[in-house]
């Protein structure tokens, strides 16, 4: 469904990488302007990232019907998650496996991009919460846990995925945050160790629960049959018990 | 009951200080009737919690009446005469902006400000402090606003942001309504911050004053398909420290004159991202 690998597209992400987004846009304006063709296939090249195709949406209205379907189907979920609308042009909640690899490219493609704007923040909130709860592509959880963190360095919004992070119910994803640990960037340290209930006032329940990264991976593997996610973010509290120990379903066990 | 230095009080003679349905005296009924004591060190603590949360309940009835736009943190916006829109979707007072009058702006203004539930329950919170303080004493306490969800840097009112089970649902309290199977595609349905108001309604931003049941159903709606689990109304609340509070009225005499002219702006902390 995508067109072949050619080297203009490959040009548009490295004069996006060094000379910033507005370079890219003026250079495909450029080739827009004389070779309506020659722009097409830029944008449907098999190279083509999800941010650079968001980036040049502004510019490419007049093409859409021209996408390959899967830069389509992006263009479509963009305009539905920017406005709120569901289920304008199509429908997140039906199981699609043409929407399944467009989310999927999307995230894998955009979720590195940082100079764009707030609404490709929420369109890739939207990517990360569909991905992991309507198909429960919990392979990707590494990549949104990278994106939380990344964001909460560049102080941006990190609510919603936190929210679906936790939302997947999977250990793992405390793993993946106690690498976090003892981290030399202090903030993404404080995070973790807030999402890992370490913080003041969010105790598991379990004083003794390590707070070194090698400690708590221990404990977790010990305690991991009776871990309980509550649902709560922070949209409820300050400080939401997101996850706990069952310890009276451990007591009875033992 | 309520209990005042230890004693349990007669609240006729308080009652009759107050209109005859106003919330204070529906507050009193409440407190008074129930199996829960309602202990207070004194009587103006008491009154100071009735005017308080009655305040809480107009400050909600005025956002509601308000043009306060809904939206998630990404398409916050807010009138930037009073304040910066942060990275994440907060708000900070600008420099050498008044407090009280970046708050009553929200009021005012309110087409020029888009947030989500729990913003709109701190905005609440500062709107009712502002009316009880007043705007001498309001400045002088908050030197610093920073509104974003239940990120909350003033010592003052973080209990707001630390719901705690309760027994009783009082007016004034701040409620949540859990949906736990809400569509992926929509989390700012995951749940209702509001305020609870006399005659069973509630008021959360975005859905407006209401009854539990409508509230209930407007989370339903935007469940995911083959959801399980209805939304419902929780039994946990979230209250200022009214004591605290309370104890800045009773300093607040003695807020110099020299507060309400230019006020002395202090940095924010390092921008830190949204939790």
């Amino acid at each position: 469904m995508e067109g072949n690998s050619s080297e203009g597209a490959l040009n548009l992400e490295q004069i996006r990488e060094t000379d910033g987004n507005d370079a890219c846009i003026n250079a495909f304006k450029h080739v827009r302007r004389n070779d309506k063709q020659g722009a097409l296939t830029l944008l449907n090249d098999v190279k083509m990232t999800f941010s650079t195709l968001y980036l040049l949406m502004p510019e490419i209205e007049d093409l859409l019907e021209h996408l390959s379907t899967r830069n389509m189907t992006a263009a479509k979920i963009i305009d539905e998650v920017a406005d709120d609308v569901l289920g304008r042009h199509i429908d997140l909640a039906e199981i699609s496996v043409l929407v399944y690899e467009t989310l999927l490219w999307m995230l894998h493609t955009g979720h590195a991009a940082h100079a764009l704007d707030s609404t490709f923040q929420k369109v890739m909130d939207i990517v990360c919460s569909v991905l992991l709860d309507t198909y429960a592509e919990k392979r990707v959880l590494p990549i949104v846990c990278d994106l939380i963190f990344a964001r909460k360095a560049r102080g941006q919004c990190i609510h919603d995925l936190i929210w679906s992070f936790f939302r997947t119910k999977d250990p793992e994803t405390l793993k993946l945050v106690a690498k976090r640990l003892g981290s030399q960037n202090a903030d993404a340290d404080a995070l973790a160790r807030r999402l890992l209930n370490m913080g003041e006032g969010t105790g598991s329940g379990d004083t003794d629960m390590p707070t070194d990264r090698a400690g708590f991976m221990q404990w977790l593997e010990k305690n991991e049959p009776f871990l309980f996610f509550t649902g709560l973010g922070y949209q409820y509290s300050s400080r939401p018990v997101i996850w706990g120990v069952d310890y009276n379903g451990m007591e009875v066990a033992q | 009951m309520i209990t005042v230095a230890g004693a349990p009080l007669d609240t006729t003679t308080l009652e009759r200080t107050f209109a005859e349905a106003s919330v204070q005296n529906k507050l009193l009924e409440q407190m008074s009737k129930s199996s829960v004591n309602y202990p207070f060190d004194d009587l103006n603590l008491l009154k100071f919690e009735l005017d308080m949360r009655n305040e809480i309940v107009n400050a909600a009835y005025a956002l509601n009446d308000s043009d306060l736009n809904f939206s998630n943190f990404h398409n916050a916006r807010c009138n930037p005469r009073y304040w910066d829109r942060t990275g994440n979707g907060g708000f900070g007072l600008k420099r050498g902006a008044e407090p009280a009058a970046a708050i009553n702006d929200i009021f005012i203004n309110g087409g020029r400000y888009a947030t989500e539930c729990a913003t709109a329950m701190m905005i609440v919170y500062y709107k009712a402090l502002l009316e009880v303080y007043g705007a001498k004493l309001f400045n002088a306490t908050f030197p610093q606003i920073y509104l974003m969800n239940w990120v909350i840097r003033e010592p003052l009112l973080y209990q707001v942001g630390l719901p705690e089970k309760v027994d009783d649902m009082l007016l004034g309290d701040r409620g949540y309504f859990m949906n736990y199977d809400v569509n992926p595609q929509t989390p700012q349905w995951q749940g209702e911050n509001v305020i609870v108001l006399p005659n069973a309604l509630y008021y959360g931003h975005g859905i407006g004053i209401t009854t539990a049941d409508e509230i209930i159903a407007s989370l339903n709606a935007n469940r995911r398909k083959n959801a399980t689990h209805a939304a419902f109304f929780t039994d946990t609340a979230a209250r200022p420290d009214f004591k605290q509070l309370e104890g800045k009225l009773t300093a607040g005499d003695a807020v110099p004159a020299s507060s309400t002219g230019t006020l002395v702006w202090k940095p924010f902390p390092p921008p830190i991202g949204a939790v």
